[in-house]
Formats: C-alpha cells, sequence, structure tokens
C-alpha cells in the first residue's frame, strides 16, 4: 500500500508500494530535499511486545517518539507514554480507545505509527488512517509458523508489515517480509536496499 | 539459583508455578520466581510480581537455570543471558493463555536447540535437575532488521521534508 497521504505526490506512481521503491538517498541528491524529524507513535502492548519495542528503538534514533500503551508497572516507567486500561477484548473499550486515541493524535499529530503488536494496534490503525500516517507493523516474534489475529488485518493494511520468522513469511504471502528478527538467527537473503524492491512483487 | 518466570500475562499460571513450589520445597536451592498478575503464590520461593527491567535482567545472569514461560520478551532476555532455558508453554486447555501459540514459540525453541520445551509438567524436575546445555552463541538477526526499519523511517522523513 502507498503511505496514505503520500499519494497525491507527483513523484510517485498510484500503484501498490511503488512509493517504497524510490531510492530515496539518489532522490535527496537530485531534489535537495532533507529528512525531517519525525513524531513517531510508537503502539504496543506491555510485556514481550515492549520488550521488541524497546530493542527496535535504535531505528527511530533522532525522531520524536510517544508511546500509546496499556497501563502496567512495566509501561508506567515510560518517559512520553499515553497509558489505556488493558481490556483488549472489550469492545466498548476499543471504541473509548479510538476515542482517547483521536485526542492524542490531534494533539501530538503523529507521522508515522509503528507497532509490536498485540490487538492494541487495530484501534491504532483506524485512527492513523483517518490522519493519514503510514504505519509499520513487526510481528510478533512469538508467532512462528501461524499469524495472529492482528497479524492477519496489519498484512493488509500496514504499509511495511516484517515477521520475524522465515517460516512465516511464507505463510502470510508477498506482503510479509524477513528483514532479520529479534529472536531467530537466520539472516535474511537480502540486503536492506534490495527488500525495497522485494515489495514490488 | 532457579529463576522462574511467568510474564506479565494477566491469567494465572497455577501449573508451572505449582509444581516449582514443590520442587522449590524438595531442594536446598534457592528458587526465586516472578509470578505476575495471577493470584498464585508460592511458600518456598522467593517470589514477586515485577521488579524494573535491569533487576530482571541481572538475575537472569545470575540464575543456574532459567524456567519461563513461552513469551517473547522471557525468552529473549533468557537466551540473551545464555544461561540454560527450560520453557514451559501456556496452554490454552488450562484456561493459561488465550490461544496455543506459545507452543509454537516453545518447539522453535527446542528445535533450534535453545532450550528444552516441558509439555507434561511432571517433567520439570527432572529437566531442574539436569537442565539442557547452555546455548552459548545466540546472536539474533536483529541489525538488519533495525537497518530496514530505519530505512523504511528515513524514508517517511524524506516525504515530510518534500511536503514542507
Amino acid at each position: 500500500m502507498i503511505p496514505w497521504g503520500a499519494v497525491q505526490s507527483p513523484v510517485y506512481s498510484n500503484e501498490r508500494c511503488n512509493a517504497w521503491s524510490i531510492d530515496w538517498n539518489t532522490m535527496r541528491e537530485s531534489t535537495g530535499i532533507e529528512c525531517r524529524p519525525l513524531t513517531i507513535c510508537l503502539a504496543c502492548s506491555h510485556g514481550g511486545h515492549l520488550t521488541e519495542m524497546l530493542q527496535l528503538l535504535d531505528a527511530i534514533e533522532g525522531h520524536t517518539c510517544f508511546y500509546f500503551c496499556y497501563d502496567a508497572s512495566t509501561t508506567r516507567s515510560l518517559s512520553d507514554a499515553y497509558l489505556v486500561p488493558n481490556m483488549a477484548r472489550n469492545p466498548v473499550e476499543f471504541v473509548r480507545n479510538l476515542g482517547r486515541l483521536y485526542t492524542v493524535f490531534r494533539l501530538r499529530k503523529p507521522d508515522l505509527v509503528i507497532s509490536t503488536g498485540a490487538e492494541i494496534a487495530l484501534p491504532v490503525l483506524v485512527i492513523a488512517m483517518i490522519f493519514g500516517a503510514p504505519m509499520f507493523y513487526v510481528e510478533c516474534g512469538a508467532q512462528v509458523v501461524s499469524p495472529s489475529f492482528t497479524g492477519r488485518i496489519m498484512y493488509w493494511m500496514a504499509n511495511r508489515f516484517y515477521v520475524q520468522w522465515p517460516e512465516l513469511a511464507k505463510r502470510y504471502g508477498p506482503r510479509a517480509f524477513y528483514a532479520g528478527s529479534l529472536i531467530d538467527e537466520t539472516m535474511p537473503e537480502t540486503a536492506p536496499q534490495q527488500i525495497q524492491e522485494h515489495l514490488l512483487r | 539459583m532457579i529463576y522462574v518466570t511467568v510474564g506479565t500475562m494477566f491469567l494465572d499460571f497455577p501449573r508451572l508455578i505449582r509444581k516449582m513450589d514443590e520442587i522449590a520445597a524438595a531442594t536446598d536451592e534457592k528458587v526465586i520466581m516472578q509470578k505476575g498478575m495471577g493470584s498464585e503464590t508460592p511458600t518456598h520461593c522467593e517470589w514477586f510480581d515485577f521488579r524494573p527491567y535491569d533487576e530482571v535482567v541481572d538475575l537472569q545472569r545470575e540464575a543456574r537455570v532459567v524456567v519461563c514461560h513461552a513469551g517473547i520478551g522471557c525468552v529473549c532476555d533468557a537466551l540473551r543471558a545464555k544461561r540454560p532455558l527450560i520453557v514451559v508453554p501456556r496452554q490454552k486447555r488450562f484456561n493459561e493463555h488465550t490461544n496455543d501459540h506459545q507452543l509454537e514459540l516453545a518447539r522453535a525453541v527446542q528445535e533450534r536447540d535453545w532450550g528444552r520445551m516441558i509439555l507434561d509438567i511432571n517433567d520439570l524436575e527432572g529437566a531442574c535437575r539436569n537442565p539442557p546445555p547452555a546455548y552459548e552463541n545466540y546472536s539474533p538477526a536483529r541489525s538488519p532488521l533495525v537497518a530496514d526499519l530505519r530505512q523504511a523511517v528515513q524514508f517517511v522523513a524524506e516525504l515530510k521534508g518534500r511536503r514542507c
């Protein structure tokens, strides 16, 4: 999927995923456009998903980020976090989260959402779509061979969908890709640069 | 010392906690347990609900054996501590989790020789006595994932630069 909000840009064709195929290093040199620091919303539940998120923080160095998490002792120590009660399977709570997220997004205006799961990603997805923020999803390392419920939705909706086990990438399909893992030792077959072309298929 | 951890799951894991309590009662070895949000409390172990992350990591490094549920956080931390690892997956049929995905991770741990999976809780005592060897050469493929994610984030930053 093309990043929401980038669709109107004349540089990119409307072909699915095509935006990712652009070599932005070359683009920057030719157009002199500079990267702007982003505000990034990190959505994850407490526990293992948070552990994974903390390990991915190196990737967003230099950008401002805030968390959207469930309220638990592990998340209370986070510096800039919006915490909601953990009643994930309650539909009323889902709707209330939509409202809370709407307020948070209007206040912070994130340019990007990154989520490591679990179902807390779903209300965030809805609001991110309304606000036109692209979303990256990293499937939890606990899913080794079978897709998760959230993963099945995010597979179609996220702008970039990572899995952490090579076996699982095959199960999901071409939009999912294995670029390395926080748990498995298998090195990805393609270098990061080639993965962008990978998405074109 | 045996370190037992059941993660942050909101469901109880009495099967492991009770069995580990029995083992602790029968041995002289110190057993430290992170028991999480459940109501089941052991009587023969030193236990706590939650502790700050760095303290937990230290505990894992000091342990002779790490016994944990098959949650991603626990398994990841235990592997990085490079201690002998025993994973006891939470199972849906005992109402320990909402689905059976922990079996998948536990099987992967077993297949890759990272540690031992315990399905029948009665095998736990033997496994604690004769733990599997520690997996010394553990190095997850983290850097390519972080590199790829950074590039994708950078791309969005670029788009923002275009629009401003």
